[in-house]
């Protein structure tokens, strides 16, 4: 009955940090130098998902990830939150890659140490936020896949329930197993690491994969070259701030008094 | 930092997410409202935190000085409450676990370390802490029923009333024979006979419940008798002193977590086209001072706490001497917090003010400091 789930991880600037970065105007690239590092908040919502499962159906969680060596001490700390192992996909060919050679190059990482039952993801990661990476996984796996998970149930083990918010509506999908599921924040509270996962971690298995050790690996679906997304250009937010008293008789009044401020200067 | 691995840097990682996602946002409050942080304190549990200073057979994986002291810094950053009850912990199981007796693992210090509930340890009475020759709180022996009856009361229990286990410090009868004048009773909440009585309002530490206990032919069985001790400095120096270790880091912490918030505010709030922080040299000076007083503690309390991690018997006095020189530049840096806040500091709801209310406290809770720097004189070659 066990569950072999494989949980992909991205490695994102620290959003607490996010007004010290900068662009490079050239490349049009953020600029990380000096900016710490963190696991991207909503891939630690797969990661909760996936040890809520281990825990009901037992089994293993592996983390995989995609990015440079440094990638590992965010790897390490998952595996404090109580996952069994992790890989990362590491070598300068793999640079530069837009969501569509990321997926693809996860893809052959998962194809390389699985096989899995569920491969879980955050639906968007923290920083370029374009959710498309659950979708293309799902397509180069060819597995069924599901965006935008809410709510996660799995009465047995060869298949499980999604809830899909959709405009207004929740949606409910059946999957069958294997299956790739992008999820929300909403789905989950994530726990706290813990004192002895977190010595555990360094005894874990941790294996990094160059894109030789990938197999029946396109090299042109890879790094920079396999990337038909380029960023052509960018504009800078404006984050003058101005003081509104909002008015009203209680914080009810005053709520529904800011969010028509808001909304009206969002228009 | 020279202490710091990559271990150490993910239990700082998760102590300060803890923190500020689980303490900052609520502290205010609770503080105001002198709510006791149980649901804190699970989850301290839960992440394994409480079992830093207990031993492998009593569900823990310590003690881990450092480690420990690593995650009671950004806690402290937070809330010197907090981190506090976490000591206090420590204090009442640090007994316990020297006994090793298997139903008290199994039935209190387990529990403890899982964060499913607090103990509490019962020992000052009026005349002091420490002058235990003078304490009234007294025992004697029911031979038909094989109980002991306590009779007495405390004052300035930490956790009176939010505590599951009271470790109480009764007096011997002499004519039992029990081979020392002090014994340690373990006592259940609901146990007939224990009353916890008022619960002091405080100055600071507000949500650390402190308040009277009283023993009214209190009857526990007699295997609840725990520990027979001769003298008081035996147990003055419970916890083998590294108590003060855990109490200076943790106000290591609190001094950082006002610095930091305080040179936040100065550096945000605006003096025409300038920050208050830019527009004047006194204050930048004062934080230079402050944070040199800062990482002089650093220095000390780390290096007690390593000093604890290798065992070494000197680091025992020197734990000690770390609590003195902790609580008094905690004191300094949170007034002086204040000040550099302007108008700001005052305001409770700004969350400054709580240190320096904390920080008088924690100069008196677990042995006010002209008590420790009386044992520090005693123990001068």
């Amino acid at each position: 009955m066990a569950l072999n789930i494989a949980v992909c991880m991205k490695v994102t600037p620290d959003p607490d940090k996010y007004n010290q970065i900068a662009l490079d105007p050239v490349k049009k690239t953020l600029v990380r130098s000096g900016i710490d590092s963190v696991i991207s908040g909503t891939d630690l919502h797969a990661i909760e998902l996936a040890l809520q499962l281990k825990t009901k159906f037992g089994g293993m969680v592996t983390l995989i990830s995609m990015g440079p060596d440094s990638n590992e001490k965010q790897l390490r700390e998952a595996l404090g939150y109580g996952c069994d192992a992790a890989v990362l996909l590491s070598d300068r060919k793999l640079g530069g890659a837009d969501s569509l050679a990321t997926s693809y190059t996860l893809s052959k990482g998962i194809e390389k140490t699985g096989p899995y039952d569920l491969v879980l993801l955050g639906n968007a990661s923290d920083d370029g936020s374009t959710a498309h990476v659950p979708s293309q996984l799902g397509e180069w796996l060819g597995l069924p896949h599901i965006t935008d998970a809410v709510a996660f149930e799995m009465p047995e083990k060869s298949c499980c329930l999604v809830k899909k918010e959709v405009g207004g509506a929740v949606n409910t999908y059946m999957l069958c197993l294997p299956a790739v599921i992008g999820v929300t924040k909403r789905l989950n509270t994530v726990r706290h690491p813990n004192v002895m996962a977190i010595f555990a971690a360094k005894k874990k298995p941790f294996t990094r994969l160059t894109a030789a050790d990938l197999e029946n690996l396109d090299e042109g679906r890879i790094g920079l070259a396999g990337s038909p997304t380029q960023a052509v250009g960018y504009l800078d937010a404006n984050f003058d701030r101005d003081c509104v008293e909002i008015p009203g008789e209680n914080a009810a009044d005053k709520a529904a008094e800011l969010l028509r401020v808001v909304l009206t200067a969002k228009k | 930092m020279w202490y710091m691995n990559e271990e150490r840097e993910m239990l700082q990682s998760m102590a300060r997410d803890f923190a500020v996602n689980e303490i900052r946002p609520f502290v205010n409050e609770t503080y105001e409202k002198s709510e006791f942080p149980h649901e804190l304190m699970r989850k301290v549990g839960e992440m394994g935190i409480i079992g830093l200073f207990l031993p492998e057979e009593c569900g823990g994986c310590g003690p881990r000085w450092v480690d420990l002291g690593v995650c009671l810094e950004e806690i402290g950053k937070e809330s010197n409450v907090v981190a506090n009850c976490i000591d206090s912990q420590y204090a009442g199981t640090s007994l316990l676990t020297m006994l090793g007796n298997e139903k008290v693992i199994e039935e209190v210090i387990k529990p403890i370390s899982r964060g499913e509930f607090v103990m509490a340890t019962s020992q000052c009475e009026p005349c002091g802490q420490t002058m235990m020759h003078y304490h009234k709180t007294h025992f004697v022996i029911d031979r038909e029923t094989n109980e002991i009856v306590i009779n007495g009361g405390k004052i300035f229990t930490t956790n009176a009333g939010e505590a599951e286990y009271y470790l109480v410090c009764a007096k011997t009868p002499p004519e039992e024979e029990l081979g020392g004048e002090f014994g340690y009773i373990l006592v259940h909440k609901d146990n007939p006979g224990l009353k916890v009585g008022h619960i002091e309002h405080k100055v600071g530490w507000n949500g650390s419940s402190t308040g009277q206990m009283f023993f009214n032919d209190c009857r526990v069985p007699m295997k609840n008798l725990l520990l027979v001790m001769d003298s008081d400095e035996d147990t003055t120096y419970y916890g083998g002193g590294t108590i003060g270790a855990l109490m200076a880091v943790g106000a290591l912490g609190s001094a950082e977590g006002v610095y930091e918030k305080t040179l936040k505010n100065a550096r945000n709030r605006m003096h025409g086209d300038k920050s208050v922080f830019d527009s004047y040299q006194a204050m930048r000076h004062t934080f230079a001072e402050l944070k040199m007083d800062i990482e002089l503690l650093r220095g000390l309390v780390y290096g007690v706490l390593e000093g604890l991690d290798k065992g070494d018997p000197d680091a025992i006095q020197q734990s000690w001497i770390a609590k003195v020189k902790a609580a008094r530049i905690f004191e300094h840096v949170a007034s002086e917090c204040i000040v550099l806040n302007g108008g700001n500091g005052v305001v409770c709801e700004n969350g400054i003010e709580r240190y320096y209310r904390d920080a008088k406290v924690n100069s008196i809770g677990c042995f006010a400091l002209p008590h420790i720097i009386e044992m520090i004189a005693n123990n001068l070659e």
